[in-house]
């Protein structure tokens, strides 16, 4: 009995902080997503909601987060399994190898955000070179750029990161398997498909997770390179909730912060749902 | 496998190529003068740089990892006579070494209790911690600005530092080790008359450490990088992290840009260097399998 106090003792710091610091006043925010103001916090139902739901920035920030994650999730998943693939197929150098490409996760955004610039701004190397290969200046100065710059930026500082899950998924393929298979006489991409991407898939789900995950992190790159009030193109939904808080409007904010815990919420639970149901399948 | 081995090995070795160069540019262009970084980098026609490639009014960029003279006049400046930006370098150790403290010890001792803990619905709370965990710091916000209000510490680091101190990501990784720990070590300490405290004193905690270091690398990478809740909290420019106060310097000070970062940038590589073998465990763990 006297055990069980101590153990929840060794428990109540971290929980009283969780508590405190997010599950607490994540739920009084949905009291003022309800209210009309912080003054006369009068009831108004769902109208908060409805009014975030068709504010036009809003909405354009919400696409083009979406775009962004659509771009830069699966696109970070290819290439890092390829690498990984690659890192597998490595006799020697592996580990300094990984070292290296591991390199940007600790690189603090700011760092080098000049060097983006000196590559991707208007008068940066890539649209030097494309002006000297030819290109009109009308399109090399194109402001839908911008997206692909940052789709680009997000796979240099997280690539590394799924190909350490990729790698440590690969390892647990007994590679017995593959003698087997290659007994059989299958080539290398009936092998591939037969084995590596039927047991790689539960490792596949987490690298999905965790890439949406990541990929809100952006933030930090758009922020450095563009400044808070950044072009229409590129205004995500870290600048539309950055903009609530600086002018202290906590029913937006919070009726936001709701309908994104919502959103994200369904998306994770049904990748969750997906691993369990594949991974269930195969073993 | 042996076919394999020449295009992956060079896939990989430009890969890695391509995850070092920005550093490798950062670095070579801190010994550059100011006003060559200027004449190569700006937009602007100048006359240092009017021989280079222009178009439509605009003084395209002169791509140069070679010094024209190497001067440490940039760091000599930064270290001698740049007071706001040691400030604001001191800010984020001051941001970053209480959470990494506070994690270090809050977060083996919640991990450990949720192993040990019968309650039926542990499970439950633990939940509440992924979900946390998972959130985007946009939406974790939130919550801490409501808390910061009621506390009334808005305008103070602690509103920063708090939350990030149970941000339950250390509890999480702790706890996914300890799902390996051999059961019979714990029985046997039991046996022998060990309470809970001595237990963990004794026996998990010396069997934590690389897990420990997992997440100080990871925390460090991550607060050191702070920039989200600074937009928010902090108001004052001086009081800002040099993480945030980076993007400024491109604008504003950009012949001290590059001594700045690498100065900045060393911690970090120093974090990794001591921490690289714990980091593939720390990523390793950090992904939800259940």
């Amino acid at each position: 009995m006297k055990k069980t106090k101590m153990y929840w003792l060794f428990l109540l710091p971290s929980l009283l902080g969780v508590l405190l610091f997010y599950a607490i006043p994540f739920l009084f925010s949905l009291y003022y997503a309800l209210v009309d103001n912080m003054g006369a916090q009068e009831f108004v139902g769902l109208q908060n909601f409805i009014d975030t739901l068709t504010n036009s920035l809003f909405q354009s920030a919400v696409l083009n987060t979406t775009i962004f994650i659509g771009l830069s999730v699966p696109l970070s998943m290819a290439l890092s399994l390829f690498l990984s693939l690659c890192l597998q197929g490595m006799k020697k150098g592996r580990v300094p190898a990984t070292m290296l490409m591991l390199l940007p996760l600790v690189v603090p955004s700011g760092t080098i955000v000049y060097f983006w610039k000196v590559l991707f701004d208007a008068n940066g190397l890539v649209q030097k070179c494309l002006l000297q290969m030819g290109f009109q200046h009308e399109v090399v100065a194109q402001n839908g750029w911008a997206m692909g710059v940052l789709v680009a930026v997000f796979l240099w500082k997280n690539v590394s990161y799924n190909i350490v899950l990729f790698w440590s998924g690969l390892n647990w393929i007994p590679k017995t398997y593959y003698e087997q298979m290659a007994l059989e006489g299958a080539g290398k991409w009936k092998q591939f498909t037969n084995v590596t991407w039927i047991y790689l898939s539960p490792t596949t789900f987490v690298v999905l997770l965790m890439s949406i995950v990541n990929s809100f992190k952006v933030f930090k790159e758009v922020y450095m390179l563009y400044g808070a009030y950044p072009s229409p193109d590129i205004y995500m939904l870290q600048h539309y909730m950055n903009n609530q808080f600086l002018s202290l409007n906590m029913q937006k904010l919070s009726s936001a912060a709701y309908i994104l815990f919502l959103v994200i919420g369904v998306v994770l639970l049904v990748v969750f749902y997906a691993q369990k149901r594949v991974t269930d399948a195969y073993q | 496998m042996k076919t394999r081995h020449i295009p992956s090995m060079i896939c990989i070795m430009v890969s890695a190529a391509v995850a070092v160069f920005p550093i490798v540019f950062i670095f070579v262009n801190s010994f550059m003068s100011g006003s060559e970084i200027v004449s190569r980098y700006s937009a602007e026609i100048l006359p240092t740089n009017a021989d280079d490639f222009t178009s439509h009014g605009i003084h395209f960029v002169r791509f140069g990892l070679l010094p024209r003279e190497f001067t440490l006049n940039q760091y000599k400046q930064l270290l001698l006579q740049s007071p706001g930006y040691l400030r604001m370098f001191w800010n984020s150790v001051l941001l970053v070494v209480p959470v990494l403290i506070g994690q270090c010890v809050i977060a083996p001792l919640a991990a450990y209790a949720f192993e040990n803990i019968k309650w039926k619905y542990k499970e439950a709370i633990f939940f509440m911690y992924i979900i946390v965990m998972l959130m985007p710091t946009q939406i974790l916000l939130v919550p801490n600005f409501i808390v910061a209000g009621w506390l009334n510490i808005r305008e103070s680091y602690l509103a920063i530092i708090l939350p990030a101190l149970f941000h339950p990501l250390g509890v999480f990784l702790i706890r996914q080790q300890l799902k390996n720990f051999p059961k019979e070590c714990l029985e046997a300490a039991a046996l022998d008359g060990a309470g809970p405290w001595r237990t963990y004193w004794y026996i998990v905690r010396p069997n934590l450490k690389s897990v420990v270091a997992a997440l100080v690398v990871l925390l460090f990478a991550d607060n050191w990088n702070i920039v989200d809740q600074a937009v928010v909290f902090i108001k004052n420019t001086f009081d800002n992290p040099l993480s945030v106060y980076l993007g400024n310097v491109v604008t504003g000070d950009p012949g001290m840009f590059f001594a700045v970062s690498v100065f900045y940038l060393i911690p970090a590589l120093l974090v990794f260097l001591l921490g690289q073998d714990y980091l593939t465990e720390g990523i390793a763990l950090s992904s939800v399998k259940s």
